[in-house]
């Protein structure tokens, strides 16, 4: 008997020992439409943020007071949505100590720079520029507690993506909340990091455009050769090297500084 | 209701009859417990819903079921050994009673990978495409699991 046939053979005689009892497609079907509303609001309201964060942004732009002074006859839209917006109501309300001015001439600061939390100070990539490098990234700063893995907890907030005031800013990221705690470990052995992802990929819909990939990877490694005793790093998904890099339509790799 | 929400449930309700038993037993005898695999189906349906203009175009939706499945499954064991001082094997073995035990313990004793990619190809009887869309794969890894891990299969039970 060949192998093929000994294995279908035995795994179809050894399922027909499990019956479950399964509970009906309308649960599921309550459940899944219950979390596809949630993702939707948390989407909607994460877009409002976006949007407050912009006109707050636009808002402290020295000049940029509702007349022309900004940028001419060509951007009425930021005009007219100051005079519907004010500032003071826009400014995101990131959990941050040190809330934006509400001063139309003040530039934006990063939300998390002055965190009175006592920790170690760890660094994360997002990408920024114009849009002409999509490998181009920026470092804001992150606070990991005392006790935590810095690795770890630098990939942790990495993940969570950039906050409203860091977006309004110039940084930008597919990470986002829904890729937050998406990092299963972050391990160094003979410095090689392996960096290990839920299966993030469902949420991440645009990392494997060509642009995508580059920005992501780019966020990555820039985050994780922060740390001295990274000399190489791998990225998995579940636990598999494949898995990521077919995802970037790519080969498992794994990167040198 | 409206005519799309009428296609969208009476088609989801369908699939759900048809592939609920055959992606649980394959759970099962890939964990070795029924239990945990009705955990682990029933979560990967209500996922499915929530996508289910995607899922239901893809290929083998049953396909995507099951690799779900096995993911949260693997996560479960994951997290109860996190909070367990007892170790917690990979595979939750409820009953030792199997018809062929030798060779089941040979398929359990597989890579993980392997493991999965045997009972997905001969349980469920996913095609190596189909297999290569659900796993998200490339075909080649497909085709390298499947043989590497019959060639072990065929050294264990030779």
């Amino acid at each position: 008997m060949k192998v093929e046939d000994q294995v279908r053979s035995a795994l179809h005689e050894d399922a027909t020992r499990y019956s479950g009892n399964p509970q009906g497609p309308e649960q599921a079907m309550r459940l899944g439409a219950r979390r596809r509303t949630q993702k939707q609001v948390a989407l909607s309201a994460m877009g409002t943020l976006v949007v407050a964060g912009f006109v707050w942004f636009a808002a402290s732009i020295p000049g940029n007071d509702g007349s022309d002074a900004a940028g001419g006859t060509d951007v009425p839209a930021v005009s007219t949505t100051l005079e519907t917006v004010p500032p003071s109501t826009a400014a995101p309300t990131t959990p941050s100590t040190t809330v934006p001015s509400t001063s139309a001439t003040t530039e934006p600061e990063l939300a998390t720079t002055t965190i009175p939390v006592a920790g170690q100070t760890v660094q994360v990539a997002f990408a920024s520029g114009d849009g002409s490098d999509c490998s181009t990234v920026d470092f804001t700063d992150r606070i990991v507690a005392e006790t935590d893995d810095p690795i770890l907890g630098a990939f942790q907030h990495l993940v969570g993506g950039p906050t409203a005031t860091e977006v309004a800013g110039g940084l930008g990221s597919m990470f986002s909340p829904a890729t937050e705690g998406s990092v299963l470990s972050a391990k160094v052995t003979n410095g090689l990091l392996v960096v290990d992802f839920t299966d993030i990929r469902a949420d991440m819909n645009n990392a494997s455009t060509s642009c995508g990939s580059a920005a992501l990877l780019a966020q990555l490694n820039a985050t994780a050769f922060q740390f001295p005793e990274v000399d190489r790093v791998r990225y998995e998904i579940e636990g598999d090297c494949d898995t990521f890099f077919y995802w970037l339509q790519g080969e498992c790799q794994t990167f040198s500084r | 209701m409206t005519g799309p929400d009428t296609l969208r449930v009476e088609s989801f309700e369908a699939f759900y009859r048809r592939a609920w038993n055959p992606v649980h037993r394959a759970v099962a005898v890939g964990t070795g417990s029924s239990d945990l695999a009705s955990d682990a189906t029933e979560e990967a349906m209500v996922r499915a819903y929530e996508r289910w203009n995607k899922v239901s175009n893809m290929e083998n939706p049953e396909g995507w079921v099951y690799v779900t499945a096995i993911n949260w499954a693997r996560s479960r064991l994951r997290r109860r050994k996190f909070w367990s001082e007892a170790p917690v094997p990979e595979i939750a073995v409820d009953d030792p009673e199997t018809p062929d035990p030798k060779t089941i313990e040979a398929i359990r004793h597989l890579p993980r990978q392997q493991r999965e990619a045997v009972i997905a190809r001969y349980l469920l009887d996913l095609s190596e495409a189909q297999m290569a869309e659900a796993f998200r794969i490339p075909k080649g890894t497909v085709k390298s699991r499947l043989n590497r891990a019959l060639t072990t299969l065929r050294k264990e039970l030779s």
